[in-house]
């Protein structure tokens, strides 16, 4: 019974003019009998390795023939499998391994095929494309699995996310360690940004499927390896070309692969480079770095210490309105940059370098067990830059009052409007302006700056991994991890624009309360107490915002999975510990009591569990039900309510809320509930392919904090939208059928309705005074879920050719995405009242606004040459987007600042929505050279 | 090692040898444009253009004043006040103009021609405004500010540090309407009682529309002037002068009442005599 886990096969040919032995070999998927490249290879006797090749082959020659070999295959996602190759009997072993996936049928595996780059380079460029926040849907795919590579790439260009689900209930790992962003929980893969060649192998779990590396969270789960002893030997040098968000890319990787000392190196460089991307004023100069040294200590231990870093720095496009981009008649117009002496200057320029140290231990204490540690340390500088003025006039471009629709006067409008439309610098910034102005300002104080909102990290992790097979049936992780993160949020100084010097004090907390006290502007008032006045800030200084977050998280993880016959097992469970709060650098002229120092800590204890079953009726049949429950602690972001300047948190505005009298109450601040279930049903054949997904997800008591200037109160306030229940559910189809053998056809479709389930509660705290305001309920309810397109799909055909060229085509296309709402305007309340003036249509107000579905298409070619069996050659062409559709809102938000006048809906029109676009055609070409 | 020597080697040459990205930026040389326009028009005569109504300018009407108002402290709001600098001409007009921080571009002491064909003559209490078009709120008509875009359409610097020309004006009965909206000084006059221990104005409140601090102050007839302060100005929370003396300022007038604005506490420092 325990062989039909792997399907286990072999033959031997006997060649007469062999003089030495040799063991050689195809290592195929026991499924989809494709070969499966880079499994490693190890004569154990021996302590050699190699690597299969794109074929699946591997060989060892120049053995001695006298002797017994045990020959173990190794392969990410794929269970362990050794055989024996006795070559006293035939002096040429000869083998076919099959591999079986290992827990799960459905775990992917990236595995570098021929066809990669067809999937890989460009998806990379996805994640690296500009979006919000450069958070990006996750996984780099194998190119086998049509769904998942459709999901990773095929949908990213719609900003398509898998079940709706936010990144943060994907986990990533790299290199064992959990990489989930600390503030936001999300995953973000700019760190290694350039660093493809290394962070290509990649352990992706699939949804609610177990991973060995930690409890994940629901989504998939994705380990990056990026050991020097799994990375192929061999020498790749890349050039990249795009019109998307940089134009070059170069890279170099070598890896030696295990050498007979014991030792394995990698080391890899890129730069990544342009002018400018897809929107105009977007430059990119980016670089990474990457070494990692693996040593075999003895048969048991091994160590690794990896260091790399991707200092970035990149001019950024923002969201506009779409009257902006109907005056440039361009739906990627940027109103970050304008032209200085000639040149176009970006204001908002990202700049990060994170750099990352690893050192990683391998116990194999037998061989059913293992045991891993790692401990990293990150630290590193990230921010990005802004305008910041005083007492001046906002010089964005496309401020609203600077815009024909705030002309009240059709005259006027005419005149603005033909203006802009015939004058691109009045669209963008007046940096001349700037510099004039701040010239002639008394005593060289400047109006206008150029800040850098830095967020700098520091983080320790310590992590452990065990893993052991009971039997050939069973196995068992355990792990745990402790992780201890500081993120450094502060202002500095970029250039005072010929100024001499900024005077720091907070502009919203002078407006707000005069110079009555000129304490309460102050912000940074022990410096202001101790000299008398506030600080005056250069170039370089830090200024306006001053603080730490602190967030400890310690994570116990236990995982079984069992495989049989028919029947394969897993659960999981997970207990973790979150401690946070914020330590105040500056104590606040306004909250001179509640900034300075540390905070009160937040304790969540989050526990989480997820089994599934699957059963498999034949090789072609299989059936899963999988199914978890856990509770997410709130991100930090969404927790601190204001931590740029005080310390309170949700959690005190709800007990503030709450110790009032005649007022509703409101649910305790906790973590966010998770509830996700879903059916399975796979068809494999090697001709044919089927999956059937459905699911039914719930989320509750979600919470979301944000900041924006409020009309009606005329003053800056921070919002909670608290106790936020959502239902997430739908199917995900996929088919994939080879109509002759060079040619496949496929179609995948992830039909999904998100849905609010209640009607939330908001909460307004007027920052400047931290004053709770009443509870309002948001109607919200059966509104959709929003910022992604809720279904998406794809069909399309890949053909190759004998001669190693192929050739692919996607048709696309998704539907129902709705702009992200401003919660304020759904106020239930101010709904029925509206509703009592039958004269006012206010479903301008309240109505979600649903985006345009769209349909795209999608080329690529490639070709492959070999020569002498020592040199390879990839070209791959993809053009994206062929028809040029620029009409395809991805994403865009409802502005938080509008005006409630229940006499008429136009107030609400003064502050328009911002779009995101999806880019018109774009292009990525790579070459890559490896030998 | 070989190969790893080859490969920094080469990764050396690719990364050093790519075309850098130039992020530095000169500053850029500044230089001051004045313009050679010529006034073809007095204030007065250009506020008896509107006639008592809101009022396209057709014509070629160009005016010519120095800037009396400075928005930097606050007291004046998405407008300028100029006062006319034509020969033996008394006037001035608040010119309403769609954005904050003018005092960046128009500084009191610049000498300003206005090229008045396209902007929109107005009312607000009585009298009359120049901006940028019109718009109607319920059933009466508003004066709009020159959008930012406009602004160097209409208005240009023709010169610096021009002293503005001060009325001296002798009490606060009789106040003719050539003086309006321009510089005016009086002798001799003080706060009342009430007023003389309070604050320029009050403490914001954003809920209000009205956020302006009213005093009164006297002559030595006992007449009274309305001095009218914004709340958001930066000298709200100063102490109002106690003594008498002279003050400056510009003479507004809202519907029946006249009223004066100082741009900073300098114009009320010369009131250090004895109460009266």
């Amino acid at each position: 019974m325990k062989h039909l886990l792997f399907v286990f096969a072999f033959f031997c040919v006997a060649l007469v003019n062999a003089q030495n032995g040799m063991i050689a070999g195809v290592v195929k998927n026991a499924n989809t009998q494709t070969p499966l490249e880079k499994v490693k290879v190890i004569v154990e006797e021996l302590n050699i390795s190699t690597l299969t090749n794109s074929k699946g082959e591997f060989k060892f020659e120049k053995l001695a023939i006298d002797k017994k070999y045990t020959v173990t295959f190794r392969a990410l996602g794929y269970k362990k499998k050794s055989i024996e190759a006795d070559l006293n009997v035939n002096e040429i072993f000869r083998v076919i391994v099959n591999l079986e996936g290992n827990g799960s049928e459905l775990s992917a595996v990236k595995n570098k095929e021929n066809m990669d780059s067809e999937i890989i380079e460009i998806s990379d460029a996805e994640l690296e494309e500009e979006s919000i926040d450069e958070e990006v849907s996750g996984i780099l795919t194998s190119s086998k699995d049509v769904l998942t590579s459709a999901i990773a790439y095929t949908f990213s260009s719609g900003r398509f996310r898998r079940r709706g689900d936010d990144s943060n209930k994907q986990g990533l790992f790299f290199n064992g360690l959990p990489m989930n962003n600390m503030e936001t929980g999300r995953a973000y893969w700019y760190l290694w940004g350039g660093l493809n060649d290394v962070t290509r192998n990649q352990i992706v779990s699939d949804q609610m499927s177990p991973s060995e590396f930690g409890f994940g969270g629901f989504a998939q789960t994705v380990n990056v390896d990026i050991s020097a002893l799994t990375q192929r030997p061999q020498t790749k040098i890349v050039y990249s070309n795009s019109n998307k968000s940089y134009t070059h890319r170069s890279m170099v990787t070598h890896s030696t692969g295990l050498m007979d000392n014991g030792w394995a190196f990698t080391v890899s460089g890129s730069k990544r480079w342009g002018e400018s991307g897809y929107s105009e004023g977007t430059f990119y100069d980016a670089y990474g770095y990457f070494l990692s040294a693996y040593k075999k200590l003895n048969e048991q231990h091994a160590l690794e210490l990896t260091y790399f870093g991707a200092p970035s720095e990149r001019g950024k496009s923002g969201a506009s309105t779409q009257e902006m981009y109907d005056l440039a008649d361009d739906n990627y117009y940027n109103p970050y940059w304008g032209y200085q002496n000639g040149e176009v200057r970006n204001s908002r320029v990202q700049r990060t370098h994170i750099p990352i140290a690893n050192l990683k231990h391998y116990w194999e204490i037998n061989t059913k067990t293992k045991l891993t540690t790692t401990l990293a340390y990150i630290k590193g500088e990230s921010g990005y830059t802004a305008l910041n003025w005083h007492n001046s006039a906002d010089p964005r471009p496309d401020y609203y009052r600077y815009l024909p629709s705030y002309q009240k006067d059709q005259n006027a409008y005419n005149q603005v409007a033909d203006l802009l439309k015939n004058n691109k610098a009045l669209r963008q910034i007046n940096w001349h302006d700037l510099y004039r102005i701040n010239s002639e300002s008394k005593d060289g104080r400047a109006k206008y700056i150029v800040e850098e909102r830095r967020r700098d990290a520091e983080q320790y992790i310590a992590n452990l991994n065990f893993k052991h097979e009971l039997n050939d049936n069973l196995t068992i992780n355990v792990g745990g991890y402790y992780n201890n993160f500081i993120g450094h949020h502060f202002n500095v100084v970029d250039d005072l624009l010929g100024a001499d010097y900024f005077v720091d004090i907070d502009q919203f907390a002078e407006r707000d309360f005069g110079t009555g006290d000129p304490k309460h502007a102050q912000s940074d008032l022990i410096y202001f107490e101790a000299n008398g006045e506030p600080r005056k800030v250069k170039e370089g200084d830090t200024f306006n915002n001053n603080y730490k977050a602190h967030i400890v998280k310690s994570n116990v993880f236990g995982q079984v999975v069992a495989n049989y016959a028919h029947w394969d097992y897993f659960a999981a469970l997970a207990l973790t510990h979150t401690s946070m709060w914020r330590e105040g650098l500056y104590k606040k002229g306004i909250f001179p009591d509640n900034s300075y120092g540390d905070s009160d800590k937040l304790n969540f204890i989050d526990y989480a569990a997820k089994a599934g079953v699957t059963y498999k009726l034949d090789g072609k049949n299989y059936f899963s039900f999988n199914a978890g429950f856990m509770t997410l602690a709130p991100s930090f972001r969404n927790t601190f309510i204001s931590p740029r300047t005080r310390h309170t948190s949700v959690d005190d505005v709800i007990k503030s809320n709450n110790s009032k009298a005649d007022i509703r109450k409101l649910d305790e601040f906790s973590s966010e509930k998770v509830l996700n279930t879903e059916l399975r049903y796979n068809y494999l054949t090697s001709k044919f392919k089927a999956k059937v997904n459905l699911y039914y997800n719930k989320y509750m008591d979600g919470v979301e904090t944000r900041s924006f200037y409020h009309d009606g109160n005329k003053t800056f306030v921070n919002s909670i939208l608290f106790n936020v229940d959502k239902t997430h559910m739908g199917a995900e189809i996929a088919l994939e059928a080879e109509v002759i053998p060079s040619l496949t056809a496929f179609a995948v479709a992830c039909v999904g309705k998100y849905t609010y389930d209640n009607r939330p509660d908001f909460i307004i705290v007027k920052d400047n005074v931290d004053e709770v305001q009443q509870p309002k309920s948001i109607f919200m309810k059966n509104y959709r879920v929003t910022g992604a397109p809720q279904s998406a799909y794809t069909a399309g055909l890949k053909y190759r050719t004998s001669n190693y060229m192929w050739l692919g085509i996607n048709a696309n296309y998704f539907a129902d995405n709705y702009l992200n709402m401003n919660y304020d305007r759904r106020d239930a309340d101010l709904i029925d009242a509206y509703k009592l003036k039958p004269d006012v249509d206010a479903s301008v107000i309240y109505d979600q606004e649903k985006l345009d579905n769209a349909f795209t298409l999608d080329l690529n070619i490639g070709k492959s040459w070999r020569i002498d069996y020592k040199y390879f050659i990839n070209l791959n062409i993809s053009v994206n987007n062929v028809l040029d559709n620029k009409d395809f809102i991805t994403g865009g938000y409802e502005q938080s600042r509008w005006r409630n006048d229940e006499s008429t809906t136009d107030a609400v029109l003064s502050f328009k929505p911002k779009y995101y676009y999806s880019y018109g055609r774009n292009y990525f070409v790579n070459l890559s050279f490896r030998f | 090692m070989k190969n790893i020597n080859k490969i920094l080697v080469f990764l050396a040459i690719v990364l050093g040898a790519s075309s850098c990205i130039d992020k530095d930026f000169d500053t850029p040389e500044l230089k001051k444009e004045f313009t050679t326009l010529e006034s073809n028009s007095s204030i007065m005569d250009l506020k008896a253009e509107a006639n008592g109504d809101f009022k396209l300018v057709e014509e070629d009407l160009i005016v010519e004043g120095v800037v009396i108002s400075d928005d930097e402290n606050g007291n004046f709001y998405k407008s300028i006040i100029i006062q006319d600098t034509r020969e033996n001409e008394i006037g001035g007009i608040q010119i309403k103009i769609e954005m904050s921080g003018l005092y960046n571009y128009f500084k009191p002491k610049d000498k300003v021609i206005i090229k008045c064909k396209g902007l929109m003559l107005g009312l607000y209490g009585g009298q009359v405004q120049l901006g940028g078009g019109k718009y109607k709120d319920g059933n009466e008509y508003k004066l709009s500010g020159i959008s930012k875009h406009l602004i160097s359409k209409h208005i240009f610097i023709k010169e610096q540090n021009v002293e503005p020309k001060v009325h001296e004006l002798a009490d606060f009965t009789n106040f003719q309407d050539k003086y309006l909206f321009t510089l005016v000084k009086f002798d001799n006059v003080q706060f009342i009682n009430e007023d003389k221990n309070k604050n320029w104005a009050e403490k914001v409140d954003p809920q209000k529309s009205f956020n302006f601090g009213e005093r009164t102050l006297e002559d030595q007839n006992g007449n009274n002037l309305l001095v009218l302060t914004s709340n958001y100005s930066k000298f709200s929370f100063e102490k109002l002068p106690v003594y008498s003396g002279s003050i400056l300022g510009v003479l507004g007038k809202h519907k029946t009442n006249f009223q004066l604005l100082v741009r900073n506490t300098d114009d009320a420092k010369d009131m250090t005599k004895p109460r009266f």
